[in-house]
């Protein structure tokens, strides 16, 4: 049987090659990719600036959502045990506590949870216990002003009919943090990210950052529900009419 | 840890003394006892009424107890715990509406193969089943969403039931435990006999390969032209990690990574694909579908990362790694496991 492998593996390495070249030329066909140029905080190059400047044991902890999807896609990670998310039930809520009990394990390790504004709303009691024991979480908020994957699944396959998805009646997340004496701040501008986030990881506190993004960015490929693999859609189809604004649409 | 709690929370272990073997002490001091037994060193709770007597034990005992604010959150920060570390994550709340908020965190860790360990309150025993005060049957509750639950009946019985339960959580398939701590059994005296270490390891049913399985999966991986490695959270669970990366750079076969699975293989590793799935790439997603073997890993083929079933990955032949005999052939059959 070694004989064999070793002779089999000969052989086998020139087709690996060939193989590895095709999944390249795939790659390099339809990236993941978002719009760099966008004036907006697209929220992936949120994600991608947390992982630039996060240490390569960063411990991340995610809520369930678009932001769960975002990260999964553009952060990178470099040791098991750095990635905590709820992900056979997809509990919202979840990121943020997790992160608390990841940061007690190893307190001298960075832990950042990056939450939605829809999951974050769901546990941010805990902001005291934070604020209690001084538990250095960094907490980003991918905040999209809604329940931004159901929003997507209504726009794709709902023919854009929104319910029950505005968030716009939340808190300031900065001012909430603030008063129960966490430091915080917002971020709107793209020019903005870069520097706040490197503020945000330089110190050993907890911290709460709400990042303002662009609120119809959606997360693509997707496989639509109930369809196969190769069915998935690679990326939105083209805007034919001038969106409306999507708080037009939810003022109903 | 400057940043730890303070004050009353760092008061040293209480040395149950010598003559612990003997000495009566109550539920409460021998759940404490034993819980240092099991090396749970931190926890995550909110008091209340049924759990009061084991609150006045953790005063004097040192275990790092934490003050949340909604007991979603002590399951949730107990399964970070558990994710980051392996080790079993702990919550302790009360009866009642404590036991049933803790629901959620121990269906998600029952889902993700979690290792928790919930320590509730129950009312007295002579009022279990008379709609007392905060009594919920958190037993008959948390029966699907556990991997195991326990009813503890007397105080002499929790060193034994707490050495089960972190056990179980740990062993074969990792999954979250439920203990239900009547009142009445944490203020009674009784005489604990505290297990060693390594006494009742439950043999759990834990899948191996077979000599032949073992040769037909090799000749499959040396007869595959466009193989795939997908690997899933059982790889994290089963610390695999390093014997996956040999797998894929020996064989030079790429890996994708489910949800769960993000972190055993390192994202910038030139064989590393991604995640596949409902947001996984087009590279990769292309790659199980044209692949002609799939190697699954840790991994239970979840319906986010198939698809429409008869559409997942139908030029390939399978081979599963997997210890948990229930998954195999679940949602997808294989060829090899």
């Amino acid at each position: 049987m070694r004989r064999k492998i070793r002779q089999g593996r000969q052989a086998a390495n020139e087709y690996r090659q060939e193989w590895l070249r095709q999944i390249e030329a795939w790659r390099e066909e339809h990236p993941l990719a978002y719009d760099k140029c966008a004036r907006t905080v697209k929220p992936q190059y949120v994600i991608e600036t947390l992982s630039r400047h996060a240490d390569e044991d960063a411990i991340v902890s995610v809520d369930v959502g678009q932001h769960q999807m975002w990260a999964a896609q553009f952060f990178d990670f470099y040791t098991p045990r750095t990635w905590l998310s709820s992900s056979g039930l997809g509990a919202m809520g979840y990121g943020f506590p997790a992160a608390m009990g990841a940061q007690l394990a190893f307190p001298n390790r960075q832990v950042i949870a990056i939450v939605g504004d829809g999951g974050f709303q769901m546990t941010l009691n805990d902001l005291a216990t934070v604020a209690q024991y001084h538990i250095p979480v960094k907490i980003a908020i991918i905040n999209n002003h809604a329940l931004g994957m159901v929003r997507q699944w209504q726009e794709i396959f709902f023919e854009k009919r929104y319910c029950d998805i505005d968030l716009n009646f939340a808190p300031d997340f900065a001012k909430l943090a603030e008063s129960y004496g966490i430091r915080a701040s917002r971020v709107e501008h793209r020019a903005d990210v870069a520097d706040a986030v490197r503020d945000f990881l330089s110190d050993r506190e907890p911290r709460l950052m709400d990042f303002h993004v662009d609120r119809a960015e959606n997360v693509y490929p997707i496989v639509p529900p109930g369809a196969s693999v190769s069915e998935m859609v690679v990326e939105p189809p083209p805007v034919l009419v001038e969106e409306e604004s999507l708080d037009d649409l939810w003022a109903v | 840890m400057s940043w730890l709690p303070t004050g009353r929370y760092q008061v040293p272990a209480v040395n149950f003394n010598v003559d612990k073997m003997t000495k009566p002490l109550t539920g409460s001091e021998i759940l404490l006892e034993s819980l240092h037994h099991a090396k749970g060193e931190v926890c995550f709770g909110l008091p209340g009424g049924a759990v009061l007597p084991r609150c006045d034990a953790l005063y004097s005992a040192g275990i790092r107890h934490l003050l949340v604010r909604h007991e979603q959150a002590a399951a949730f920060a107990a399964d970070g715990y558990a994710r980051a570390t392996g080790k079993p994550g702990v919550c302790l709340v009360t009866s009642g509406p404590g036991a049933t908020n803790v629901i959620t965190g121990l269906t998600s860790a029952l889902m993700d193969s979690i290792p928790v360990v919930a320590l509730s309150g129950q009312v007295p025993a002579s009022l279990i089943g008379k709609d007392a005060f905060q009594e919920a049957d958190t037993v008959g509750i948390s029966l699907p969403c556990t991997k195991r639950c326990f009813l503890v009946k007397s105080a002499a019985e929790i060193p034994v039931v707490i050495d089960k339960a972190f056990k179980t959580a740990v062993s074969g398939r990792p999954g979250p435990v439920l203990v239900d701590l009547p009142k009445s059994v944490l203020m009674e005296r009784a005489e604990a006999r505290f297990p060693p270490a390594n006494a009742g390891k439950r043999a759990e049913r834990i899948r191996e390969w077979r000599q032949e399985d073992l040769g037909r999966a090799a000749e499959m991986i040396l007869e595959s032209r466009r193989a795939v490695l997908y690997s899933g959270g059982g790889t994290i669970h089963s610390d695999a990690w390093n014997e996956l990366t040999e797998l894929s750079e020996l064989t030079h076969i790429p890996v994708t990574t489910t949800l769960m699975g993000l972190g055993a293989f390192p994202s910038r590793h030139p064989l590393s694909l991604g995640m596949l799935g409902m947001h996984g790439s087009y590279a990769t997603n292309t790659a199980i579908c044209e692949c002609d073997l799939l190697i699954a890993v840790g991994a239970r083929f979840d319906d986010r990362v198939t698809g429409r079933l008869n559409g997942f990955a139908t030029k390939s032949k399978k081979i599963q790694i997997e210890v948990d005999p229930s998954e195999i052939n679940k949602n997808v059959g294989v060829d090899a496991a």
